[in-house]
């Protein structure tokens, strides 16, 4: 009660969503993160799954949300927070269906080249304008889920940082999966064939 | 980062953009998402329901201690115009009540009484002689003893009794040192001038 009233008369409204929730709990700052954030984190679990298993996790997500709303720090960006708790959500997920998922680093080699037939034709050729959605969607299903996960993330628009604590990793990790995520799409997509 | 890397990384970056575009809840999926959520949340006092109880509780409060101050404070007032009762911490009672018989009566206003002023009244009934300033004549007399915590009030019919006797000096006014004779039992059988040698209390 006198923490409320503190809070009344002395303290600026935080620009930081997430962080007025931690502090109030009120459903309306819960609604504006779920639409501000619901889209990509939904993008990133299809991306790490499939639709049907992303928007369940998508929903225990929220949930976590509401559970864990006072671990939040506002130091940390939101969004990698919630990512963080989504990450960890699914993966729970995957073992309760007892999936195999690739974490460690045995995965980080370059793929062989056993499916590119599939995807190198003309249509999804990397150099070539017109590649289809298919195509990129295939080359990018065909990765790790580590390197999936980090390319993923990177073009979500998080840095470094934001993805070793989302991943629990050290930097040289990320950077070794991103090199090989690239590499391996490039191969999958054919453009090395293409500057061949 | 050379061209060709730079021109992958674009377009890397434009698939990326034109899957998340095809890959969103529906407007359906979000209100879903919200509805289910908000269901969980659990539900909290709002701030100015808290803000209501807590005046509510001090208003409450206000109204006991001032109410209880009230109870304390207007009786005695009404009875000793003058007399602040407060300074006081007893105030001893002396008649012949209906019976013919001797009463006294002390009435605590502290409501705990510690040993150390329990002990005091005891010692101090068992004074033969008590000294006091006479205060205030009505019906009664009232006697601020030397013992300031003491005021001695003696009833209307007491004061008959002891002047039947002849047990009260003449000429006592308000204002005289007066000196009070007890009995073994604490009771007060005389009342005359404090006399030459005690015209004011010992500090």
């Amino acid at each position: 009660m006198l923490m409320s009233i503190k809070t009344w008369l002395f303290e600026t409204p935080s620009k930081d969503c997430m962080a007025r929730y931690a502090k109030s709990g009120e459903n309306r700052h819960l609604e504006q993160l779920i639409a501000l954030y619901s889209n990509d984190l939904y993008h990133y679990l299809v991306t790490q799954s499939n639709t049907h298993l992303a928007y369940d996790v998508s929903q225990q997500t929220w949930l976590k949300v509401i559970e864990k709303r006072h671990l939040y720090q506002a130091q940390t960006t939101p969004k990698a927070w919630l990512f963080k708790l989504a990450r960890n959500t699914l993966i729970d997920e995957y073992r309760k269906q007892q999936h195999f998922v690739e974490l460690d680093e045995n995965s980080l080699q370059p793929l062989q080249s056993a499916n590119q037939s599939e995807l190198t034709n003309s249509d999804s050729h990397i150099g070539d304008t017109h590649i289809s959605y298919e195509a990129f969607n295939a080359a990018l299903k065909q990765l790790s889920f580590v390197q999936r996960e980090a390319i993923t993330l990177q073009q979500e628009g998080f840095s470094l940082t934001d993805i070793e604590l989302i991943t629990q990793s050290n930097a040289q990790t990320i950077k070794t999966r991103l090199r090989y995520a690239k590499q391996n799409l490039k191969q999958l997509l054919g453009d090395y064939n293409e500057q061949a | 980062m050379n061209k060709p890397d730079e021109q992958f990384d674009e377009k890397l970056s434009n698939h990326f953009k034109a899957r998340k575009a095809r890959t969103i809840l529906s407007h359906a999926q979000q209100q879903a998402l919200k509805h289910s959520v908000a269901q969980k949340q659990p539900k909290k006092l709002g701030f100015a329901l808290q803000l209501t109880s807590l005046t509510c509780a001090l208003g409450l409060l206000a109204f006991i201690v001032l109410n209880s101050n009230n109870v304390i404070n207007t009786a005695p007032k009404t009875v000793l115009n003058t007399i602040d009762i407060h300074d006081y911490s007893f105030i001893t009672t002396h008649e012949i009540d209906q019976t013919g018989s001797y009463a006294s009566a002390i009435t605590q206003q502290k409501r705990a009484l510690d040993t150390q002023l329990a002990n005091d009244l005891r010692r101090h009934q068992q004074r033969h002689i008590e000294y006091g300033t006479l205060v205030k004549v009505d019906n009664d007399w009232y006697i601020v003893s030397c013992n300031d915590e003491v005021l001695v009030q003696i009833k209307q019919s007491l004061l008959s009794d002891l002047k039947g006797r002849h047990a009260v000096e003449s000429n006592i006014n308000t204002g005289d040192m007066l000196a009070m004779a007890h009995n073994g039992k604490g009771q007060i059988i005389a009342l005359k001038h404090a006399g030459v040698g005690v015209r004011q209390c010992k500090a």
